[in-house]
């Protein structure tokens, strides 16, 4: 390596010296902050809604969570109910019966 | 529901999805969202196993599960969780200054490689890179984004020549790498599927930066077919916002096909049938380059036998996954043969009869996971064929793949008749000349 240039031992680039590169990254988005509902003061003579994605068996989960509810906190009503279409697909007949008949949401299983 | 409803959420999912949940939520603009996880995973358990998991703790926050769901519904908000801000993050033009040693680390541990040597993106590299095309090199070129869950980054055409200067392309090679990334189609998407991309170019271009579609067109046997899908795959990783195993890739067991993105030429001097890109609406001198994804199958045979070529056939496509459609990549020689044994003299007679003879029982069909997941909400959403095929009786046979996702490329350098079904999805084609 002695009879070599130093800045010939590393393919053109002497070895320890810096170089400039470009960063490889994009344009990342603005995100602007949402609202969050108010939460419930009890779940007691409320409505939940249990919605299935439908996706990796999530309706049998669910369909135990049910089952807990109605042993465990049987005051509260719940309806399992399935959304339709992808993940993230509204689903605007759906959203609006919980809008208008419940009082919560559950929603698995988030992949 | 929360923002547009005004109906409390609890989103439930399985504990590996923990930091994917949270950097969601919060690139989605709702940073308090809380979750409450289960372990994973819930396909395949008993009601007992379920019911256990429910009354047991969240993986990741140590509470009791049912508990947490009740507290996420009932506990007042943080004063925090409705203020309205606006997050911008910042990505310089350049990194700090630094030996070789000390960048290749650096790009290793930010996962902006393949973890293969790269071309170094200094600017000379890149205006050399940029010298490929007459676009501007401030002009937007498209979006990206690892999941539909995920925000879309956008890029610039010297965004992606970095990229390209890295996969170590040619700045020839260029209008084919800008118009992949024009196509929004990422190929790091972060399924857990670890499908991956597969990439088929058509027309002039192919000669002029001398693409191989002929003996060892799929690897690893040209520079052209080599960078042009390494540059798409970096470009991808890096220019949507990255591409990290827990956080914006979810792949269960990876994918050795997102090295090049399975990428090469048609062997369209050879194929006795229309070049794939005029199938989908170009003419026959433009060139195009098409994109699939969820590329993950293959199954292959040797010739096609004259007593037994269909039985073959559909053993091949029976085994597919539904979720996985066919694309026959046929040596010339074989295309020939099924021209032969089946009278095939167009593609589409060759997709109709695919169509017609892969059937299963439609109790079979609505048993498969993948079926279930993404089929049905469609049926249940009314989408066709799939509202009608959840109305068949079980033994009903049913057609595993819709002919619009059935397709076919010749390719090979005809030393034998080796051909493959690649299961993957087609995406779109797009002009590569207008990235010229």
């Amino acid at each position: 390596m002695a009879d070599i240039p130093k800045e010939r031992q590393s393919g053109g680039v002497a070895i320890g010296e810096r170089i400039k590169v470009m960063n490889p990254g994009g344009l990342p988005p603005q995100v602007l902050q949402k609202g969050m509902a108010p939460r419930l003061d009890r779940l007691e003579g409320k409505t939940i809604y249990l919605v299935d994605l439908h996706f990796n068996d999530s309706g049998s989960l669910l369909n135990q969570m049910q089952a807990w509810f109605t042993e465990k906190i049987p005051q509260v009503h719940t309806r399992l109910v399935q959304k339709a279409g992808q993940m993230l697909e509204d689903d605007p007949a759906l959203f609006e019966e919980i809008r208008t008949h419940g009082d919560a949401m559950i929603m698995a299983v988030g992949h | 529901m929360e923002s547009e409803y005004g109906i409390p959420s609890v989103p439930i999912h399985t504990h590996v999805f923990a930091s994917i949940a949270r950097l969601v939520s919060r690139s989605k603009g709702m940073p308090g969202l809380r979750s409450v996880f289960v372990p994973q995973p819930v396909m395949g358990k008993s009601p007992e196993e379920l019911r256990a998991d429910l009354e047991g703790l969240d993986p990741v926050t140590g509470k009791l599960v049912m508990q947490e769901v009740v507290e996420v519904l009932t506990q007042p908000l943080d004063v925090t969780d409705n203020e309205k801000i606006i997050y911008t993050p910042l990505i310089s033009r350049f990194l700090e200054p630094d030996s070789e040693e000390n960048l290749t680390q650096l790009f290793l541990e930010n996962l902006w490689t393949d973890g293969l040597p790269i071309i170094f993106p200094t600017e000379a590299r890149v205006a050399a890179m940029l010298a490929g095309t007459r676009r501007d090199p401030l002009e937007v070129v498209g979006r990206m984004r690892p999941a539909p869950t995920r925000e879309h980054w956008a890029f610039t055409v010297e965004q992606v020549a970095v990229n390209a200067v890295m996969a170590g392309a040619r700045p020839e090679y260029f209008p084919v790498i800008l118009a992949l990334a024009s196509s929004s189609v990422s190929a790091r998407q972060s399924t857990t599927s670890s499908g991956a991309s597969m990439v088929v170019v058509n027309g002039p271009i192919r000669h002029e930066i001398k693409m191989n579609w002929g003996m060892g067109a799929m690897g690893p046997y040209n520079h052209a077919n080599a960078t042009i899908g390494r540059a798409y795959g970096l470009l991808s990783q890096n220019l949507q916002g990255g591409s990290r195993p827990g956080e914006t890739f979810m792949g269960s067991s990876g994918n050795n096909y997102a090295y090049n993105s399975v990428t090469f030429a048609e062997n369209e001097e050879r194929s006795p049938w229309q070049p794939f890109h005029v199938q989908h609406g170009f003419n026959a001198d433009e060139s195009v380059v098409s994109v699939f994804d969820e590329c993950i199958t293959t199954s292959f045979a040797l010739g096609l036998r004259e007593k037994h070529w269909r039985e073959h056939l559909q053993s091949m496509l029976l085994g597919m996954d539904p979720e996985c459609p066919p694309v026959f990549l046929l040596d010339p020689i074989v295309a020939r043969l099924f021209i032969e044994r089946g009278g095939f003299d167009t593609k589409e007679k060759l997709i109709d009869w695919v169509h017609d003879h892969a059937q299963i029982p439609a109790g079979v069909y609505w048993d498969y996971q993948g079926v279930q997941n993404h089929a049905y909400p469609d049926a249940l959403k009314g989408v066709e064929p799939f509202a009608t095929f959840v109305k068949a009786k079980d033994d009903e046979l049913l057609p595993v793949f819709q002919k619009k996702d059935i397709k076919i490329v010749v390719v090979g350098g005809e030393t034998n008749g080796y051909w493959r079904i690649m299961g993957a999805r087609y995406q779109k084609s797009i002009s590569i000349d207008e990235w010229r």
